[in-house]
């Protein structure tokens, strides 16, 4: 089976047990470090990043006083999570990042073209992920601290993060809860971030349509969940001698990383954005010049009569007989 | 005037036709008193007796356009896919050569000289019969010979980007990909969709999938085809059909898989393992191998585009999708080739690399055609890196006459006593 | 404003004791409990959120739903019938935290307040004789003795360790003159934490010594087994209540509901002793959105001659339900704007794309 299609199911059962896992009492806890919406009623695990953002905004004194026990537990626990499943989060389990991929299947099943980035696009986007990291945990400080002597931000401000994921409108929805499909017009704060809001959730379903994974090049977990790239127990590694550079890999690719094809000298290939979703092993046609790895150990690699199979190499077809409608036309 | 022109061609196209079926002819002779062939060459056999016997049958006789193409760059898939047959116009006919020569400089490719001079006289009737000949415009020779070409053949020139690795690049050979789908689509009034493209991909992964199986069973110890068998299986590509071809292949790969159980291979264990790269060897002129295997040295592969490069690289779809698919075509033509005329050597020399340690080789012959510039440059710095990873190496200057044969075959034999003082000095067996 | 506030509470104590409490020495009110006294999570417990100012607009100083870091976010559901009883669970949270607290739950902390519904009312010394009791999800009951914690306020706090619904009541007597005075009140809350562990249930005897008792019963549908949602009472919803005297309903019986500016509505109970009210709408914005919730009162009263012939003649039982009421959200979010919104943004996007889609193909077509 196409690791494709493994990965499709697999995400689609996570989904439903982040999503609807509450319901039958199902928890993994609130530091996973993937986009399980907190704002979905019925969630069997939630988001890191929303209680990530209530701790930010205690008073220093109280972070590192009085909660600094429950902090670093939290804080451990994600460490924990990154550390077994790391960037395999946003592949395998993220529910944003199914419903990107589902999008992708809705368009390929309808048969448009995918959009590509241009190179520069990419590379000037880049740094979208880590501003959106350093703004969700400096907003919620300036609000329990005044930082620098500024004045403490309004409570509008809260998790702002949260109120800006187009995760917030769009998981609820899956049980049902349409309540955050709306505009806040109680404060300036609110309404812009409500406006924005809509506003991203308008790209995220157009961009997820038009381009595979077009979020996760602007997601601040996916920056996190970098710091666990090379120490993370899931791994991808490339034998540089075996490659072509045929750019498979790059264009199958759905984070467009053009590191996995270009840099033969390079052995660790979990880059920045890299989501652990092996489409590069999977239509490499070079033995072994990809490899997922598991705790260092190969556990999927690429080969040419996987490639083949793959790519639906049917069996032999009886000589002489293609281009079968050549002569109808 | 003009009929003397046509005369003396007329004359020169009897007399090209004359020779190269004599030295057709000589070749199979010399196969004939060869025994411990695998009998499933016998179709390949079959086809390039034709050059000399019914000229006019090599291509298979269905009813289609047929486009001709130079250079492995031009994916063959859009051809299929187009309903048309593509066919391979490098040509290696010394006699050909010579007939061509008059518009060539002193030092010039004999490739393009001989396929100038087969379309010229027509000679080989498909030479001037194709209903399109497609170039793309990779070496010096290729860019000129659209213009030599386009006064008997209707001739579209792709542009081919020399420094691959940008993305301006890229998207220019996307575009180039293209508009020779449209052209494709134009002359055979089909209109190139997804199906036909995935149909067309499926059957040339099929006939990878068997090129493949059949590159490793040559690297399997035994030596289990000579090198010169491997060369005209590979140049059967250019004239057969893609789905009989691998037929013909499935058929030799499970033979070949049946004397490797036997064990039963075609050159003694002793004999050095030789790697053959550089310019393409092409029917009639398998010069070199056969040189390299009457001196006792086996080639067990090769790095050319004309046969051990040929089917090598495969296109992934990755979503059935029109411009993925032209893509992932685009790219697979364009992206791992080691053609020298493209700026960056160090795919070709980690592929060397690769090829040296999977098929155990010991010692590689650059095969350099007098006037192919781009391996001539590419092959100081080459040279230096592999000698640095201590890889034995002879470098061949030569064209397609068979004149130097005697030179070349003392400097061949002087080359394989080398490996195989070296075997015993490095304490294998002979 | 801190500053004003205080004045105005000078003054409002200079009117209680001069004016207010001789009268209400001849009738003491109702009695009801209040959600516990509101720290603001983020401030750390500052001026304006650590104490009701005793005004009558009693809501909380709690600007915005913010809950503990591990609390979930307060649900924009705001159109769900179900609800109101689980305020004291997310909001109540001591400043002071002598109790084990179980990593999600909130301690059950309630004020006691004795007076006029939607008046000046204030705890008294006089209320550390009430009684009161809390009945917990695991079945377990126990009686509370309220404590004075600041020189104002009579409360009484309970851990609340365990997942579910808590049924806090309290009631309280006076005798004046001739009138025996009996004052009931109810308040339920939910609480995440643990889950109860079903040992064997302890004894269930009725740990009240006043009867009869006379409750008002909140009938507001159960939200769900989802504890680790926070329920609220907003403005538009209804109000279903029962009453019950010594566990039986009393039908035909005057039920008052008092907003907090004084707005007053009277049903009469039917034969099951229930009757629905609708939280009307209250005017919480002046010159910006206030989010803050305020009390409502549900009020019942019982007249009715003493029993026992020596004593007080007349006998009063009164009894209230006192629940926070937030304004409805709707009052400044905007549903169909934020769809507008969404379509809009699709929409461009979409276009935007598309035409640079065509430009970008055109010349290789």
């Amino acid at each position: 089976m196409r690791i494709d299609r493994i990965r499709l199911i697999v995400q689609a059962f996570c989904f439903v047990f982040l999503i609807y896992g509450g319901i039958l009492g199902f928890s993994i806890g609130n530091a996973v470090p993937t986009m399980a919406c907190i704002y979905a009623e019925d969630r069997g695990g939630a988001c890191f990043l929303y209680p990530f953002q209530r701790f930010m905004s205690l008073p220093l004194s109280t972070l590192i006083g009085a909660t600094i026990l429950p902090f670093l537990i939290y804080l451990g626990t994600f460490f924990l999570w990154g550390l077994v499943f790391g960037k395999a989060f946003c592949g395998w389990i993220c529910p944003l990042g199914f419903l990107q991929d589902l999008l992708t299947r809705a368009r390929q099943f309808l048969g448009i073209d995918g959009a590509r980035f241009r190179w520069a696009s990419r590379e000037r986007f880049q740094w979208v992920k880590y501003a959106l990291l350093a703004l969700l945990i400096l907003i919620p400080m300036g609000i329990g601290n005044s930082l620098g002597g500024l004045p403490k931000l309004s409570g509008d401000w809260a998790v702002p993060f949260c109120q800006i994921c187009p995760g917030k409108p769009l998981l609820p929805l899956f049980s049902g809860d349409t309540s955050h499909l709306l505009i806040d017009f109680s404060s300036p704060v609110k309404l812009a971030l409500t406006s924005l809001l809509m506003f991203l959730t308008g790209v995220f379903l157009i961009g997820g349509f038009v381009k595979r994974r077009w979020f996760c090049l602007y997601c601040p977990m996916a920056a996190l969940l970098s710091l666990f790239d090379r120490i993370g127990f899931v791994g991808l590694k490339k034998k540089g001698e075996a490659c072509t550079r045929c750019g498979n890999c790059y264009r199958a690719c759905p984070m467009e990383i053009r590191e996995i094809a270009d840099e033969r000298d390079r052995k660790h290939m979990v880059t920045q954005d890299c989501i652990l979703c092996m489409r590069c092993v999977e239509v490499c046609p070079e033995n072994k010049a990809l490899s997922a790895t598991l705790l260092g150990f190969p556990v999927f690699s690429a080969s040419a009569a996987g490639f083949l199979k793959r790519q639906g190499c049917a069996p032999p077809l009886p000589i002489e007989d293609f281009p079968h409608d050549s002569n109808s036309n | 005037m003009i009929q003397i022109q046509t005369d003396r061609d007329e004359k020169q196209a009897k007399r090209l036709s004359l020779h190269l079926a004599m030295s057709v002819r000589e070749i199979f002779d010399r196969l004939a008193l060869e025994q411990n062939r695998p009998e499933a060459m016998a179709p390949f056999d079959t086809l390039f007796k034709k050059f000399a016997e019914a000229p006019d049958e090599i291509l298979p006789s269905r009813p289609v356009k047929k486009v001709g193409l130079y250079c492995v760059t031009v994916p063959e898939e859009l051809v299929y896919a187009a309903g048309a047959l593509p066919v391979r116009l490098c040509a290696g006919s010394t006699d050909a050569a010579e007939a061509g020569e008059a518009l060539f400089p002193d030092v010039s490719c004999p490739l393009v000289k001989a396929a100038v001079g087969f379309t010229r006289t027509g000679a080989l009737g498909f030479y001037r019969g194709c209903d399109l000949v497609v170039i793309p415009a990779t070496c010096d020779w290729k860019v000129k010979l659209g213009d030599l070409l386009s006064r008997h053949v209707p001739v579209l020139m792709l542009n081919v980007p020399k420094h691959k690795t940008t993305e301006t690049a890229r998207l220019f050979w996307y575009d180039e990909i293209r508009r020779l789908c449209r052209a494709l689509e134009k002359l055979t009034k089909t209109r190139i969709t997804r199906g036909r493209l995935r149909a067309s991909i499926s059957l040339i992964h099929e006939a990878q999938a068997e090129f493949r199986r059949f590159q490793e069973l040559r690297a399997d110890d035994l030596c289990l085809i000579s090198g010169r068998d491997a060369v005209e299986v590979a140049n059967a590509w250019f004239y057969m059909d893609a789905a009989s071809w691998t037929g013909h292949v499935r058929c030799l790969n499970e033979e070949l898989a049946k004397r490797k159980q036997r064990g039963l291979g075609v050159m003694p264990k002793s004999a050095p393992r030789v790697l053959l790269t550089g310019s393409p060897v092409i029917f009639p002129n398998w010069k070199i191998p056969v040189l390299i295997e009457d001196s006792g040295g086996a080639l067990v592969c090769d790095e050319l585009c004309s046969s051990g490069r040929l089917l090598w690289d495969m296109a992934s779809i990755d979503e059935p999708l029109y411009d993925d698919m032209f893509d992932a075509l685009a790219d697979r033509s364009l992206m791992p080739c080691t053609c020298p005329v493209f700026t960056d050597a160090t795919d070709r020399r980690v592929k060397l690399l690769r090829m040296i340690r999977d098929y155990r080789v010991e010692g590689v012959v650059h095969h350099v055609l007098k006037g192919c510039h781009p391996y001539d440059m590419e092959l100081r710095p080459l040279e230096a890196e592999l000698a640095a990873a201590g890889v034995s190496q002879l470098k061949i200057e030569t064209d397609y006459s068979p004149e130097d044969t005697e030179p070349l075959r003392t400097r061949i034999e002087a080359f394989i006593e080398t490996l195989k003082g070296r075997r015993l000095k490095m304490g294998g067996a002979l | 404003m801190i500053k004003r506030t205080r004045y105005l509470k000078g003054i409002l104590c200079c009117l209680y004791i001069f004016l207010i409490a001789p009268l209400a020495a001849a009738d003491p009110g109702y009695l009801w409990l209040e959600a516990g006294p509101q720290m603001r999570r983020m401030g750390g417990g500052d001026s304006e959120g650590a104490m009701q100012s005793g005004n009558t607009n009693s809501g909380m100083a709690h600007g915005r739903p913010v809950a503990g870091p591990n609390a979930p976010p307060r649900p924009a559901s705001h159109a769900r019938q179900v609800s109101a009883d689980g305020h004291g669970a997310s909001d109540t949270q001591s400043k002071s935290p002598p109790e084990k607290r179980a990593a999600m739950s909130h301690p059950a902390h309630y004020t006691l307040r004795l007076g006029w519904p939607a008046a000046a009312s204030a705890s008294c010394e006089t209320l550390l004789t009430a009684e009161a009791s809390i009945l917990r999800p695991d079945g377990s009951a126990q009686k509370l003795i309220p404590h004075l914690e600041t020189p104002e306020a009579v409360r009484i706090r309970d851990a609340a360790l365990i997942q579910g619904r808590y049924v806090i009541s309290a009631s309280f007597d006076q005798t004046t003159g001739d009138t025996h005075y009996r004052l009931f009140t109810q308040a339920t809350m939910r609480n995440t934490g643990e889950k109860p562990q079903r040992h064997p249930l302890p004894d269930q005897k009725d740990i009240h010594t006043r009867v009869p008792r006379f409750l008002i019963e909140d009938l507001s549908p159960d939200p769900g087994k989802n504890f680790a949602r926070v329920h609220r009472k907003y403005t538009g919803d209804k109000l279903p209540v029962r009453l019950l005297l010594s566990e039986a309903p009393v039908a035909n019986q005057p039920v008052t509901l008092t907003t907090a500016s004084g707005w007053r509505q009277t049903l009469t109970t039917d034969e099951k002793g229930e009757a629905t009210f609708a939280l009307i709408k209250e005017s919480f914005h002046d010159n910006e959105i206030n989010k803050r919730p305020v009390t409502y009162f549900v009020t019942s009263e019982i007249r009715r001659p003493a029993h026992s012939r020596q004593g007080p003649r007349g006998e009063v039982l009164r009894s209230t339900l006192a629940l926070l009421v937030y304004p409805s959200p709707l009052d400044w979010e905007s549903r169909s704007a934020g769809l507008y919104a969404l379509f809009l943004a699709m929409a461009a996007i979409g276009v935007v794309t598309a035409i640079r889609r065509r430009q970008r193909k055109r010349p290789c077509a």
